[in-house]
């Protein structure tokens, strides 16, 4: 187990360090020069030489990039021009408002898509399995973006029982303020037992949440009822079936966790996904946290910014995959000896 | 520990199916009975896949319709000059009527129009894209899997590379740095794209390499470049095509995401992305403005991935037999 | 000894089965009748493709496939219709009154939960016991079916055991609920020679300890003859020949079990498949309308091609044919 984890995480770093390459590769040899962009539209040819060499971009390639590395080992992911802050420190700012989003979509979309799944297998071909489909093929082809302004039409502007954006309330932000906690706001008011605080916080969170979820619990429910069906048709099933097992026996003690093995890789990417798509979803919602960052940024072409982001969720990313691996292990015993 | 066979992706769930003889009472017939129906060639199959499968035809209709639109579309649209630049003061921002189906927007352009003439901008783009991506992944694919050895580990190690970034992360920050026009969005979407292709063409590639006649060609003295392109690449186009096919769905919603940012098309193209994008202003007051791009987008997604559905369903032997 | 006097306990009657398939039904089975009693040891053998597995999961009520669907017949157990029996009843039957044993237990053992987890529950469901009863009682039948270390084994997970190992938890799973029917499925067949030996012999022993009644199904004519008090050949989805097992051995009255058993190697009769006969397998898209034999059968009449010759007993003999062989018969030659 210890040998396998091991092994997982050397490879994991050689993607980490090709994640730079091309991060690198990206902001230096795309045809736009960053000397210029540095200095802004109006800069003279002396100031974006001046810049050049302050930035070392008049050093070769190579060194330009082994100063990259070093930058990135020491978690300097460069300046940002519009907020002027270190990334890192913004991205540290930011976190935890897109983790508790994502985290909270994640739960929903797991909550919602492994049943929808696993009773489309069980009933195949039945009116539940027909409407299982079409929900779920809905679901992974709704644009976000466009889905969170239908929710805000529908629960904002016709029924007016959610707010429109925003993480809290800014009436209860300053009457009932939160103490500085682990700046996951749920978790916050929580353990201050600051319930007004909660209940907004609760309240703000459900739209982007349900945004957030509907994709991957789409995919989720695919992978479910296909992994299932997949399963179904295994001896050992039959084996079940011979000795008169139930059926709920059978699908929910057994044939659910042979599926949720090959499944739970699908359940990782898409949550990485959505870490891509939250700045979709952050945008709408007025959402402060990284996603929002990042939509920032391209708007107003940040771009240290933007490669910030680009190099933390990929390296986000590839943490996840490895812990997935090592989950996966844990699961499926035969795994490790692969 | 004894020895087993896992399957190499290390996927869980799944375990050794061969090594067991004498089971062809159980299963044999009705595959020998498939034999013979592929025998009677692909038609006979779309058919009956199609029967057996009212979704995956209902998408495949979608999709023939979404084509006819676009291709229609000057002729579709009650209002051909609204898909560009007109202007009509007087009607900004009306609600969907009888002759504004969908409303129209605050330069008084009738939205049906633009949706449809948006048909054909999203199938334009969405075909490019996975062309261009077949571009690039099909050659680096087909080099790693017939050469092997060292381009083989440089190419799929800087393909995994590319895959640990979640694909609209990279078109994003891609496209960003290439600057705001459709065409850069395109690039950026078909460079976080290839990979997908460059691993199913390695794949066959590996496979097809010991067929007896590549193997007869490369003792003819064939030359690598004139194999790999008449016997390797010819060879694997159809699964690449069908992934292609299940891939329209998603691209075009990844496009549609950049325009929305405001990373792709740009005004006055009716791009739905951009659509809704410059809808947001206006959305809460008059909500027919988001509503029928994004449905748009929608149904063509929908209809893309009902197709895609039915192909995997079809090309999936453990699911085809039950 | 199967007596005929007395009630069969398996009774199966016209059983006509079909796949479902794009091109149209494929009639795999079309089981005119089958009779196992009590206690008894009755072998199902033919080609692969005649239907002998697909009888053994019909039984029991397992159609292999969305696509297979019985379309008429009955399975009688105890007098009562297993194909008309209702999910729960049924679930009541299977494990406690028939259970099976399967052909692979590597792929009929969930590779990811302890081999012991679906004995310990099979304990529980059928026999009613609390957990830490199970946990007894399975160390006692593993250590009936000669598994050493019980207690180490109940934990492991199916890949860390050998073929035999595993083999011997199929069948402690199978004896767990006390059934009076044992369906074996090509129990040896993806074993190694060795191991087979060693599980044959183990079936045997705990058949005339439990006198449990057993459907043998098996291609291997050598096993036949060493565990089984009757044998029944199968074609082309039907029973062709039912015997005594020493009576078919020396005189087989089909002409299908006569080249049946010329095809076994003289030499070492034993653990040797049956080779292929000539001619090809029955065409199964279409419903036979003589015998299903008729193509391939070299004392083929006219009356075989129209007519469909059905199971009739002579003494403790049935036999399907409108030409049976007598002993010493002459036209033997022809076969040979």
């Amino acid at each position: 187990m210890w040998a396998y984890t091991l092994r997982r995480i050397a490879l994991g770093i050689v993607v980490l360090l090709g994640l730079t390459l091309v991060t690198f590769l990206i902001a230096r040899v795309v045809p736009s020069d960053p000397a210029a962009r540095w200095m802004g539209p109006r800069a003279t040819a002396e100031q974006i030489g001046a810049a050049r060499v302050k930035l070392g971009l008049d050093k070769p390639l190579y060194v330009q990039y082994l100063r990259y590395m070093a930058d990135m080992a020491r978690g300097d992911l460069g300046t940002s021009i519009r907020t002027h802050q270190p990334v890192r420190k913004d991205l540290a700012a930011m976190l935890p408002a897109t983790v508790e989003l994502v985290v909270v979509g994640m739960v929903l979309a797991v909550l919602v898509g492994i049943p929808l799944g696993v009773l489309s297998a069980m009933f195949r071909d039945s009116p539940m399995d027909h409407l299982g489909r079409v929900v779920s093929v809905t679901s992974v082809s709704l644009p976000t973006f466009w889905l969170a302004m239908i929710l805000q039409l529908v629960f904002f502007k016709s029924l007016g029982i959610l707010p429109l954006a925003d993480r809290v309330d800014s009436i209860i932000k300053l009457t009932y303020p939160l103490r500085p906690g682990t700046g996951f706001y749920l978790l916050d008011s929580l353990l201050q037992g600051n319930w007004p605080f909660f209940h907004s916080t609760l309240a703000h969170l459900m739209l982007p949440a349900v945004t957030l979820a509907a994709y991957p619990a789409g995919l989720v429910a695919r992978m479910i009822r296909s992994s299932m069906l997949e399963v179904y048709q295994e001896d050992y099933i039959r084996l079940g079936r011979a000795f008169g097992f139930s059926e709920s026996l059978i699908t929910f003690r057994y044939a659910l966790r042979n599926a949720l093995a090959p499944a739970l890789t699908v359940i990782a990417l898409t949550f990485a996904y959505s870490l891509g798509s939250t700045f979709l979803v952050e945008a709408v919602f007025n959402w402060p946290g990284m996603g929002k960052y990042a939509a920032d940024a391209v708007t107003t072409a940040d771009y240290p910014a933007i490669m910030g982001v680009t190099i933390f969720i990929a390296a986000l990313y590839v943490a996840l995959n490895i812990l997935v691996d090592i989950a996966q292990a844990v699961l499926d015993p035969r795994v490790q000896l692969s | 520990m004894t020895t087993t066979e896992v399957d190499d992706r290390g996927g869980g769930g799944r375990t050794d199916q061969g090594g067991r003889p004498g089971q062809g009472s159980r299963t044999d017939r009705p595959s020998e009975a498939q034999d013979q129906a592929t025998r009677r060639g692909s038609l006979f199959w779309v058919w009956h896949v199609l029967r057996q499968n009212p979704l995956t035809a209902l998408g495949a209709a979608m999709v023939l319709g979404l084509v006819l639109a676009a291709l229609l579309a000057p002729w579709l649209a009650p209002f051909p000059g609204d898909g560009g630049v007109d202007v009509h003061p007087k009607s900004q921002l009306l609600a969907p009527s009888l002759e504004h189906p969908f409303g129209t927007d605050e330069l008084g352009r009738d939205l049906f129009s633009r949706v449809v003439y948006g048909a054909r901008i999203s199938l334009f783009t969405g075909s490019l894209v996975i062309g261009l991506a077949l571009l690039i992944g099909i050659p680096l694919g087909a080099a790693a899997g017939y050469l092997g050895g060292f381009v083989d580990e440089v190419i799929m190690r800087f393909v995994d590379i590319v895959l640990s970034f979640p694909p609209l992360l990279l078109a994003t920050a891609l496209a960003a740095m290439l600057g705001s026009s459709l065409v850069n969005a395109m690039i950026a979407v078909a460079v976080a794209w290839w990979p997908w292709y460059a691993r199913i063409m390695r794949g066959q590639a590996v496979a097809l390499r010991e067929r007896g006649y590549v193997e007869a060609a490369r003792a003819g003295g064939v030359g690598t470049l004139r194999i790999l392109t008449r016997h390797i690449i010819a060879n694997s186009l159809p699964p690449l095509i069908v992934q292609a096919s299940m891939d329209f769905g998603s691209v075009i919603l990844t496009s549609a995401s950049l325009s929305f940012l405001g990373l792709g098309a740009q005004p006055p193209q009716p791009e739905w992305g951009l659509l809704i994008s410059t809808g947001r202003t206006f959305f809460l007051t008059n909500w027919w403005y988001v509503t029928f791009p994004g449905l748009a987008i929608l149904v063509t997604a929908v209809a893309f991935n009902l197709v895609g559905d039915g192909l995997r369903e079809y090309l999936d032997p453990r699911l085809r037999s039950v | 000894m199967a007596e005929p006097q007395r009630l069969p306990l398996l009774e199966i009657r016209n059983l006509s089965l079909e796949f479902a398939t794009p091109l149209g039904p494929v009639y795999a089975l079309n089981l005119g009748g089958l009779d196992l009693y009590p206690g008894e040891v009755l072998g199902l053998v033919g080609e692969s493709g005649s239907g002998k597995s697909l009888t053994a999961s019909t039984v029991l009520g397992l159609l292999p496939s969305r696509r297979a669907r019985v379309t008429s017949g009955q399975v009688l157990f105890d007098g009562r219709d297993l194909l008309r029996a209702t999910p729960a009843e049924l679930q009541h039957i299977r494990g406690r009154d028939i259970s099976m044993i399967f052909q692979d237990p590597m792929a009929a053992l969930n590779p990811v939960f302890p081999v012991g987890e679906p004995l310990l529950r099979i304990l529980r469901l059928h026999r009613g016991l609390r957990p830490a009863e199970a946990r007894h009682e399975a160390l006692r039948i593993l250590d009936e079916v000669q598994i050493p270390d019980p207690a180490a084994i109940l934990r492991r997970y199916p890949h860390e055991l050998s073929g035999g190992q595993r083999q011997r938890i199929m069948i402690a799973m199978a004896i767990a609920g006390g059934p009076r029917l044992l369906v074996a499925d090509e129990p040896t067949t993806a074993l190694d020679v060795t191991v087979q030996e060693q599980v044959i012999r183990l079936l045997q022993a705990l058949q005339r300890a439990h006198g449990t009644a057993v459907l043998f199904i098996t291609h291997n004519m050598g096993v036949v003859a060493r565990l089984a008090d009757r044998v029944a050949v199968m074609y082309g989805g039907d029973v062709v020949e039912v015997a005594p097992v020493a009576e078919l051995f020396s005189a087989p009255r089909h002409p299908y079990s006569r080249l049946l058993l010329d095809a076994i190697p003289r030499v070492s009769a034993r653990r040797e498949r049956l080779p292929a006969i000539g001619g090809e397998v029955p065409d199964l898209r279409r419903r036979p309308v003589g015998c299903a034999f008729a193509p391939r059968c070299p004392l083929v009449t006219a009356r075989c091609l129209s007519e469909r010759p059905s199971l009739s007993a002579a003494g403790a003999r049935q036999v399907a044919c409108f030409h049976p062989l007598a002993a010493g018969d002459s036209r033997t030659e022809a076969l040979a």
